[in-house]
């Protein structure tokens, strides 16, 4: 039966529109705490000490790619490509989910931080009664170590949330495609292929909110002494 | 309201326009890897990073979300509550003054610090700054000789406890003097000037082993609301300043609380004998209890006994000290505070400030003692 | 083949049955939430109120000790938790419900599972949020729970927990419940139902949904941030770690002042469509009524460091929220004089409906003016915390959306139950309730320039408060009478009240154009509309907007032809496809509940009970989504 609405658009579109529109006061309130607390943190590590810019330019550039797969494997099932969907899709899955494993390594680099310290004259530390100059001490950040953490984590682990979110719903997807038989190949297709738009539609928001973590957190938060 | 009532179908891009666009969305996240690694002014930095990401950011809804080829509607709802979200977020900045210190980072923080309200009074009358605006020793020493704005209202302040060579002489924490020299072996691993950081900013990580360190005496309290660059100067100041120090500070005056050496001569005649030893023992530690950088009547005032300003004052404490905690009498009450002075800090009494009256400074006292110094409490009607 | 969907929905039975208390927990028709809604939220309204009640018998005389300090933080705490997210916005969404498709002409709202889903995880959210009562205490916090009072070393029971998770429960249903409506009003009006020839009433659901997806995610941000402080150590609101407790004030009523409009809007919308029908009379400036309507959901986001001008944040954000907020009484003042000039000169029918009406739009000029005053900064000074603004709240928070829930009862339950209530008991429940709501919160002016601070547990008689205390405590019993009378008039009339006609008030809109109650697929036939005030049109033919001029037989030809329609398609709604029942919003609403008390007692339950709320509504979201909409044919393809 085709939908007859006022406006001629999709319910199930506009209530996924009006969901990221909603969803960006959710982020912009995060972020909004993030900056406000920007440089009030009263021990370290600070976003300098922690932050390794190169590996989050490759991450940040993983997740964009993975909006590109998206797109892709959204134009193959609207073209009724089942196969090229399953395999874009797929990577999308793929890249995501590399994603969130760059993201807990960087948690867990952070968490286990560590700095060096020179050795001061009459130093007890084992390294410096060894003869040498300067030693490593701990230097972890959690939520709990100062506000920078305390932000940062939250920031980025609800962002992270959304992620997985997406992967498992891509995942649900790719799942139903080859157990759903004929009637997953019409449910799939069916209206321009919404349920695909959809999650589509979902992904690129979860990229989005990254590309503006990226400049705002991480780019500004160490480029900007 | 309805402005394509179908898809524009055909206006849907192909496959070649997405990869182009992902090419775009590389380089641009290229440009700002390389932008990062140049020396630029903030403002410029910033201008490049929110202008990258925003292209980056309409590339993606307009293309990847098809925001360009869809309904209006959907660009309104959503752009709707991107606006607003960087509306609120900016205006929020806006109040916590965040927008003034991204911009000038090395100025000091902004106001909010700033209390409402009456200020305790011992706090050190604020000089304008005679140093040169780029001594930052002698700024340094100013701040450490005054409560700048930003830290909250102080009962007392850095010079009141420390003494330092010439320039202060507080006998309530340990002595400042050559600090820069012995403060390297205060902890182990750490330079002098860390060690001094640290003390500044968290001092109840590490308690020295030197005379005068008193656990729980010095809060972060005390300290907390210093900004990164007034901690900085300090830092520098006590790095400097030695034994021989003579550089010339402004003098400031001081208030140190007055020591009311003979007010018990001009006191009135205490009732009893319970009392009238109470009395003496609140004037002047009895000899069990060793020798104290403040007693009971430097830190608390009796009107017409003692005029101490540090702690609450107990000119009607006989009156009021059954209401101070429920379910309490005004005896048992005062008994707690002496016996256990940080197990209860009531509200609303002024300058009640938890962790400066510590176990310490009372624990020598015997049950008579106490006995006494309560009676003579309860007679403060 | 057997397909993953089937197999799916086959694990649990589609519900069937119609009738019995599975067909209540298990339906999806708008018309059953909206009066679910409205019952539960009518229970949470009376446990509320008794809450008042024991406050002001407390405060009836100096140094009283009916309730202890303890108990009493708890009770003003819950009272304005329950009032505000429990019955006064549940009150408003039972009406959007029930009356929303109908007024646009639609059979159903657009996602009718969400729908019920929204319902449940109200009930539950309200169920938990009350049951702090008995497990370790309540929130004692305030309705606004400041931060750092909130915090772990300050508050260590339960009790903020009950709130923080409580509020985010009752903030997904919100959020749910408003995305659906949007895209009901959006998507689902009968053709020629241009936005501008919408309903008030409509028109102000459409904003106050708005206000609702933008306005809860902030808060949310807000209580998870309050909710890592308690549980995980982290130093958002923690000065120790230089977090500032002025923050969550900020995030708090940045929703908070948003949330105020959402509690006033939708009352502003059915006071429209109640005066122009009793005054017998368009709309007086329906297009400035929308737009001022509108223009307050903008605004409202412009002001909300007006509560937090002692906060001491400086001259200039003091000045900006001030001049902010006086304008706000621009659009409200014009819709005023809107309700005002559509009374003057009408053919004015005095019925229940009417009287609470024009009871909303004197009491709420009254709050709308000691609003303006608290919007001076140096004059809230002397205002804030006192009993000034206690007055304030409630003269438009009760005079103002509970004087119009109660006018859209009156006027509305004709069509939701089939009969009418008793118009002279009616009135009668008006007069006592206004003057029992007037004895009790005027004085509280009084009181709060005397200098009485709000949320005191006594207070000393030396301080010249023990008359207007004990007179506002008269008033507030008499005030319970009157709601006494409302409730023996409903039952009254549900057992033997005379049966409604489908339209019994000459009703201009829509929902008067079918049988009362309507049938369950709503409109036989959708119908087509020409203008503003659809039925008056089709009554007394299309006469522009001047006053009616009865053409034809009137109204009774018109039910009768769509009674015909009805006939003909009999009343199980042959050929018109409805959504099918479902046990998935219950389940998924009911793993939320779960996972709720899990956060609450994360310490004593680990986590598994969170755990296992979630894994319950995963669950039934998956199978959720293998169901089809509606009851169709393919499942036996």
């Amino acid at each position: 039966m085709v939908e007859q609405t006022t406006t001629g658009l999709n319910h199930r579109k506009m209530l996924m529109w009006l969901f990221l529109g909603s969803d960006c006061l959710f982020f912009g309130s995060l972020i909004a705490t993030y900056l406000i607390y920007r440089g009030e943190s009263l021990v370290g590590p600070f976003p300098e000490d922690v932050f390794s810019i190169p590996v989050t330019t490759v991450s940040t550039f993983v997740l964009l790619m993975s909006s590109m797969s998206m797109v892709l494997a959204y134009s193959a099932i609207n073209r009724g490509n089942m196969r090229a969907f399953r395999v874009w899709l797929l990577s999308t899955c793929l890249l995501g989910a590399t994603f969130l494993g760059f993201q807990t390594f960087e948690f867990y680099e952070f968490a286990n931080h560590e700095r060096t310290v020179e050795c001061q004259p009459g130093s007890q530390i084992p390294e410096c009664l060894a003869g040498a100059t300067k030693y490593k001490e701990d230097y972890g950040l959690t939520p709990q170590t100062n506000l920078f953490g305390t932000t940062f984590f939250t920031l980025t682990g609800f962002h992270g949330a959304h992620v997985t979110v997406g992967v498992i719903w891509l995942l649900s997807i790719v799942g139903y495609s080859f157990i759903g038989g004929r009637k997953a190949q019409r449910v799939l297709t069916d209206k321009q292929a919404l349920s695909v738009d959809l999650a589509a539609l979902y992904w690129h928001f979860v990229d989005i909110v990254w590309i503006v973590i990226f400049a705002v957190v991480y780019l500004i938060g160490v480029g900007v002494t | 309201m309805a402005d394509s009532p179908a898809h524009r179908e055909g206006a849907h891009p192909t496959a070649a326009t997405y990869i182009k666009v992902a090419l775009t969305l590389a380089v641009l996240t290229a440009i700002e890897f390389g932008v990062f690694y140049l020396e630029m002014p903030n403002l410029v930095l910033i201008t490049v990073f929110l202008l990258l990401s925003l292209v980056k950011f309409a590339l993606v809804i307009l293309f990847y979300m098809h925001l360009k080829f869809d309904s209006r509607l959907f660009s309104g709802v959503f752009i709707g509550g991107l606006v607003l979200a960087v509306a609120v977020s900016i205006a929020l900045m806006a109040i916590f003054q965040v927008l003034d210190t991204l911009a000038n980072p090395s100025e000091p923080d902004g106001e909010n610090g700033v209390v409402v309200g009456p200020t305790p009074t011992p706090t050190p009358t604020q000089v304008v700054s005679e140093c040169a605006p780029d001594d930052r020793i002698c700024q340094g020493r100013e701040l450490f000789l005054n409560v700048p704005a930003s830290a909250a209202p102080q009962a007392l302040w850095c010079s009141q406890c420390h003494a330092l060579g010439d320039i202060a002489d507080g006998a309530i924490g340990p002595d400042l003097t050559n600090i820069a020299v012995n403060g390297a072996t205060r902890k182990p691993g750490m330079s002098a000037e860390e060690y001094i950081r640290e003390s500044i900013r968290e001092p109840e990580a590490f308690l020295c082993e030197v005379e005068l360190c008193t656990q729980g005496l010095m809060t972060a309290s005390v300290t907390g609301g210093l900004t990164n660059d007034e901690v900085d100067l300090l830092v520098e100041f006590l790095m400097s300043a030695t034994a021989a120090d003579d550089t010339q500070a402004p003098v400031v005056d001081v208030m140190v609380p007055t020591t009311p050496a003979d007010a018990s001569t001009d006191a009135p005649a205490p009732a009893g004998g319970l009392v009238a030893e109470g009395q003496s023992l609140f004037m002047t530690p009895p000899p069990n209890v060793g020798p104290q950088a403040l007693w009971c009547s430097q830190c608390h005032a009796i009107e017409g006994l003692a005029d101490g300003l540090i702690g609450p004052d107990l000119t009607n404490i006989g009156a009021v000290a059954a209401s101070r905690k429920p379910g309490t009498s005004a005896e048992e009450y005062l008994v707690e505070s002496l016996r256990n002075p940080d197990g209860f800090i009531p509200d609303g009494v002024e300058r009640a400030t938890p962790g400066l009256m510590t176990l310490a400074i009372v624990q020598d006292l015997t049950d008579e003692q106490v006995d006494a110094l309560v009676a003579f409490l309860l007679a403060q009607q | 083949m057997v397909t993953l969907g089937n197999a799916l929905s086959g694990a649990l039975r589609r519900p069937t049955s119609y009738n019995g208390v599975w067909s209540w927990i298990t339906t999806v028709d708008h018309k059953r939430i909206g009066i679910l809604y409205g019952v539960t939220a009518f229970i949470f309204f009376l446990i509320a109120g008794v809450e008042a009640l024991l406050m002001r018998t407390q405060l009836a005389r100096p140094e009283q000790d009916v309730v202890s300090p303890e108990v009493f933080s708890q009770l003003f705490t819950m009272h304005a938790l329950t009032m505000i997210f429990l019955a006064i916005m549940p009150l408003t969404a039972a009406f959007f419900n029930f009356m929303i498709p109908l007024m646009i002409g639609a059979r159903d709202v657009a996602f009718p599972r969400l729908n019920a889903l929204s319902y449940w995880i109200f009930l539950f959210g309200g169920i938990l949020l009350n049951s702090g009562w008995i497990f370790g205490g309540s929130p004692n916090t305030g309705w606004f729970n400041y931060a750092n009072l909130s915090e772990q070393p300050f508050n260590t029971g339960t009790g903020v927990d009950f709130y923080v998770v409580g509020l985010l429960v009752l903030g997904t249903a919100s959020m749910a419940a408003a995305f659906n409506f949007i895209v009901t009003i959006l998507n689902m009006r009968a053709p020629g139902m241009t936005m501008m020839r919408m309903p008030v009433f409509v028109w102000m659901t459409l904003v106050t949904s708005f206000l609702i997806i933008l306005a809860f995610p902030v808060i949310t941000v807000g209580l998870i941030e309050l909710l890592f402080d308690r549980q995980f150590g982290t130093g958002f609101f923690n000065p120790a770690l230089g977090g500032d407790p002025v923050l969550w004030q900020h995030l708090f009523w940045v929703f908070g002042h948003p949330e105020v409009y959402i509690l006033i809007l939708p009352a502003m919308g059915i006071i429209s469509e109640i005066l122009p029908t009793f005054s017998r009379k368009p709309l007086f400036g329906y297009r400035v009524v929308v737009l001022s309507g509108i223009i307050i959901g903008f605004m409202g986001w412009g002001v909300w460091s007006h509560h937090m001008f002692t906060v001491g944040l400086g001259a200039w954000s003091n000045s900006v929220f001030s001049i902010a907020t006086m304008a706000i009484a621009i659009p409200t003042g014009i819709k005023i004089f809107n309700w005002i000039g559509t009374l003057w000169g009408g053919s004015i029918n005095i019925k229940t409906p009417l009287l609470f009406a024009v009871g909303f739009v004197s009491l709420f000029i009254i709050g709308g003016l000691s609003g303006v005053m608290h919007a001076s900064a140096p004059a809230d000074a002397q205002q804030q915390d006192t009993y000034f603004v206690v007055a304030h709240i409630h003269y438009v928070l009760f005079g103002g959306s509970i004087f119009a829930i109660f006018a859209g009862l009156y006027y509305w339950w004709p069509k939701m139950t089939g009969r009418m209530m008793d118009d002279n008991l009616g009135k009668l429940h008006f007069w006592a309730m206004m003057i029992g709501f007037n004895v009790t919160f005027f004085p509280m002016h009084f009181l709060g320039l005397q200098g009485m601070p709000r949320r005191i547990h006594t207070f000393d008689s030396a301080m010249g408060w023990d008359l207007w205390n004990i007179v506002a405590t008269v008033g507030a019993f008499f005030m319970a009478a009157s709601i006494l009378i409302f409730i023996h008039n409903a039952v009254r009339s549900l057992k033997k009240g005379e049966i409604a006609t489908s339209d019994p008030w000459d009703g201009r809109t829509l929902e008067w154009s079918i049988p009362s109650p309507p049938p369950v697929y709503n409109f036989a036939q959708i119908p087509q509309v020409h203008g503003l005030d659809p039925h008056w049109s089709n009554k007394y033919g299309d006469d522009g907007h001047s006053a009616p001029v009865p053409v034809g037989g009137g109204a009774e030809e018109v039910h009768a032809a769509n009674h015909e329609h009805a006939d003909e398609h009999g009343d199980d709604g042959h050929g018109i496809h409805l959504p099918g029942l479902s046990y998935y919003p219950v389940m998924l609403a009911f793993g939320l509940f779960v996972a709720g008390y899990g956060l609450v007692f994360y310490e004593t339950l680990t986590w598994a009970m969170a755990i296992i709320g979630l894994g319950i509504g995963i669950v039934a979201a998956y199978l959720w989504s293998f169901e089809p909409a509606e009851e169709d044919h393919e499942s036996d393809d």
